[in-house]
């Protein structure tokens, strides 16, 4: 600690390896980049996306089309802070496309059935966190891989949704409910408010919660974390049940902005909450990631899918494109491309101590 | 079994070195044809060094192998199979969906029209089978479906088709159930007769009289001795794969680096903190029973696989217990659960630190407190400035050395890392530890350390349970167990016996 500090002693680059203490200006500045590539490397990528989107085309920063970005992406964003809740454990939930059209069929039927709103609400909400909680029963007490559990899960979701729809979709004609959940509340959308109070919610339970924190050891490390005391099982089908119950969330918003019920809705949506959760950042593998980084995976998606179709490209090369950037983020977030990084992290931080 | 003046296979000077650390130095060792050579030693000796190059999967820093008079290198496994040494691994390397035939027959399956020769290679495997005496081992079972001791013969039987001329064997008997030991070693028997040679890696001394004909003893990477069967004791050889008293740095507590003497048995009126009563397994432990006192460490030692992993792991709960209790302070608890160890205030300190102990990519700060998450929180929400503070405290106390607390506990030394999962029970102020090999794998100056903890631990009124295979470390305590083959067979007070007599109880 003999280390001698000049005022100016963030623009002198710690290049002398004999010295062996950092200025701490300079591990704060080197921390700030560190946050900016790597913990928030989604947002940074979704703010040079809308710098390209800007020069693409004139109409892209317009309220309307931002609006239509967020809309569009209102549901998706909160399916993936439900797989992020699962794939945070190490597992997967690919019930979630299935638990969400049949949370409108649900739901359309209630409030044909007469059924108030809230009471419609409640019920689908509590129907459909009691699937997510079948599928963790059956992933913790089964001892079924997540991916089997929720396949069989996701399967038996659809036939339900068929079965209870017993024909044709279902209109729905309650307004309050259509004017609820995709109206606007307090001049705001309420689509948008929904989804933002779901990823701040869970965004905050992750980083402050004593169940967040114990997600993360589990994802981490579950044999250390079983040997440490972690109620280990309790809390992997809680995490199951809240994808089941986000779910039903999701396909309430569906349903309203539809104004319907039916079976067919939400198709692939499963796959598209994990490539929102995983182009976020999230490791297939556990323990890494947040709610926040997954619900910006998945608006970063949404809007170089705008971009493309503000420039009138047609779906197919859309899908082209989105594999290629679930790749991309896999290969810098964990593949080899995370010495890539570094790399670009130590040639950017040499060139500003230049 | 006559021992030809030609060995079959010889290791000249055979060097490992790892980073700056020596796994084996200069060892040289004979193998004749025919003959079944145990080779012994305590963990960490370098007996799977000395597997991992005789099997391909490791290559020697310097020294040379000689196969049949030949010099030989293997770069792959494949080389050292086709040259005809095969081993067999404790986890063995059956593909379990697939047949018992597909199983022999899985490197070179007999084809004809370019398909699978089906009649062909059943009717080969069911030779294979009975040449060594199992034909009654139905080819067309599935793996899955085999107990272990079938699965070890069709290892054997996969050996025996490559007509491999040295068999590696690591601990064959460690999963066997007794009766099928006997088995075993009949077939092993029916293979030296034809003249193959089997290389025997075992812990267990009486295992080595029976089968045996000569062994080698490694210690600290070299090879100490080696002897025929009938010239040496059982005695001597605990003895020389223990060390002899004061020497080797196996058995180096630092001489004056402050190792405290812990305290001697005090205040045993009232409860023992822990209380292991009657306790089995299903594998090896038989009616263990041990009381440890507030204020007080009891050693438990003996040699490796003795059954100390199932005594750790089934009085926390991580392991399957089939009968007996386990009390914390007078209260039962609920057995099999981990959960209701840690909340009746028991604490374990596992040998394998990194899979058991860490999650490697949380923070320092964060594994300290992962098992007392309900102190350092308020209505389920994490009180961060508790938690940096209580964190804090720690690194302090316990002189963990890492450049903040946010830093991940992968990136530290395994003497931090031990001193944090040490540190995560005294956070969550558990009465009673188990530590498991505590000081395995650290340092001198850390080693030290750590003791020290233990003595402040014992100091305010904890109890500890130390399971050692470290014969010098056990003596270090104020009671002394000693258990062999799942049992207790004898315990002493602190200085009651010394180095030589416990050598001499460990066979």
């Amino acid at each position: 600690m003999t280390e001698k500090k000049t005022p100016h002693d963030a623009t002198i680059a710690p290049v002398d390896p004999s010295l062996p203490e950092v200025g701490t200006s300079v591990s704060r500045r080197s921390r700030l980049l560190d946050l900016l590539l790597k913990r928030s490397f989604v947002i940074a990528a979704l703010i040079f996306v809308g710098i390209v989107g800007q020069l693409m085309s004139p109409y892209f920063f317009t309220p309307r089309n931002v609006e239509n970005i967020v809309l569009t992406g209102a549901v998706i964003s909160v399916l993936a802070v439900g797989q992020f809740m699962v794939i945070v454990t190490a597992g997967i939930d690919l019930s979630v496309g299935a638990v969400t059209a049949l949370a409108t069929v649900v739901a359309a039927k209630l409030l044909t059935a007469g059924l108030g709103v809230p009471e419609t609400i409640l019920a689908t909400l509590l129907f459909c966190s009691a699937f997510g909680t079948l599928s963790g029963l059956l992933v913790v007490f089964g001892r079924i891989t997540p991916f089997v559990a929720t396949l069989a899960t996701m399967s038996v979701a659809q036939g339900v949704a068929y079965l209870i729809q017993s024909g044709m979709l279902i209109v729905i004609r309650n307004d309050d409910f259509k004017a609820l959940l995709a109206g606007k509340v307090w001049g705001i959308n309420s689509q948008v408010l929904t989804f933002i109070i779901v990823t701040v919610v869970f965004t905050l339970i992750m980083r402050f919660s004593v169940f967040g924190r114990q997600l993360y050891a589990i994802g981490g490390n579950a044999e250390a974390a079983r040997l440490s005391g972690l109620p280990v099982k309790r809390n992997l089908v809680a995490a199951y049940a809240i994808s089941g119950l986000l779910a039903g969330l999701a396909g309430l918003m569906l349903a309203a902005q539809l104004g319907q019920g039916s079976s067919l809705m939400a198709r692939g949506a499963e796959l598209d909450s994990i490539a929102a959760a995983v182009v976020g950042g999230a490791s297939l593998v556990g323990g890494v990631g947040t709610p926040l980084a997954a619900v910006v995976g998945g608006l970063l998606i949404g809007t170089i899918s705008n971009i493309f179709d503000l420039r009138g490209v047609a779906a197919e090369p859309q899908l082209i494109m989105k594999g290629l950037l679930i790749l991309l983020a896999v290969y810098l977030t964990s593949g080899h491309g995370v010495e890539l990084r570094q790399r670009i992290r130590q040639f950017m931080a040499a060139r500003r101590m230049r | 079994m006559l021992t030809q003046p030609q060995p079959v296979l010889s290791l000249e000077g055979i060097s490992r070195t790892f980073g700056g650390s020596e796994a084996l130095s200069g060892v040289d060792m004979d193998i004749h044809a025919g003959e079944v050579h145990g080779l012994l030693g305590q963990n960490g000796a370098g007996k799977t060094t000395i597997v991992k190059i005789l099997s391909g999967a490791d290559r020697p820093s310097a020294g040379t192998i000689r196969f049949g008079g030949e010099p030989v290198t293997f770069t792959r496994p494949i080389e050292a199979q086709r040259a005809g040494i095969h081993t067999i691994f404790q986890e063995f390397s059956l593909v379990p969906g697939l047949s018992v035939a597909e199983n022999i027959y899985l490197s070179d399956l007999p084809i004809r029209f370019g398909m699978i020769d089906w009649p062909k290679m059943r009717r080969l495997a069911a030779q294979a089978l009975n040449a060594i005496g199992f034909g009654q081992i139905d080819v067309d079972v599935r793996v899955t479906d085999l107990s272990v001791a079938e699965r070890q013969i069709v290892e054997i039987a996969k050996a025996v088709h490559h007509s491999s001329r040295v068999i590696l064997l690591d601990e064959p008997t460690a999963t066997l159930p007794r009766p099928d030991v006997e088995k075993l070693f009949a077939l092993l028997r029916r293979l030296t007769a034809r003249g193959v040679s089997l290389l025997y890696i075992t812990h267990h001394l009486d295992e080595v009289m029976v089968i045996c004909d000569r062994i080698s003893i490694l210690r600290n990477g070299r090879n100490v001795a080696s002897h025929r069967i009938g010239e040496i004791t059982k005695d001597r050889m605990v003895a020389l794969m223990l060390g002899e008293e004061g020497s080797g740095p196996s058995v180096a507590v630092p001489p004056g680096a402050g190792v405290p003497a812990l305290r001697p048995t005090t205040d045993l009126a009232g409860h023992a903190a822990l209380e292991i009563r009657h306790l089995f397994d299903a594998t090896i432990l038989e009616d263990i029973n041990i009381r440890v006192f507030p204020g007080e460490a009891v050693a438990v030692t003996g040699l490796v696989g003795s059954g100390q992993q199932q005594l750790a792991a089934c009085s926390f709960g991580a392991h399957r217990r089939t009968a007996g209790e386990v009390l914390v302070n007078g209260k039962p608890v609920r057995p099999n659960s981990p959960r209701a160890a840690v909340l009746a205030g028991l604490g374990w300190v596992p040998e394998e630190r990194k899979t058991e102990g860490l999650v490697l990519g949380m923070s320092v700060s964060q594994n300290l407190t992962i098992a007392s998450l309900d102190r350092v929180s308020r209505a389920g929400l994490l009180n961060e400035p508790a938690e940096r503070r209580a964190a804090d405290r720690l690194r302090s106390a316990l002189k963990i050395k890492t450049s903040g607390l946010g830093q991940p506990v992968s990136a530290l030394s395994g003497g931090n890392q031990q001193k944090i999962v040490f540190g995560k029970w005294l956070l969550a102020r558990s009465r009673a530890l188990i530590l498991s090999d505590p000081t395995r794998g650290v340092d001198v100056g850390a080693r030290a350390e750590i003791y020290r903890e233990i003595e402040d631990f014992l100091q305010s009124g904890g109890a500890a349970l130390v399971l050692t295979s470290d014969i010098d470390e056990a003596m270090l305590f104020d009671r002394i167990m000693v258990i062999s083959r799942g049992r207790i067979i004898g315990e002493f007070a602190k200085g009651e016996i010394d180095h030589d007599q416990l050598i001499a109880l460990l066979q």
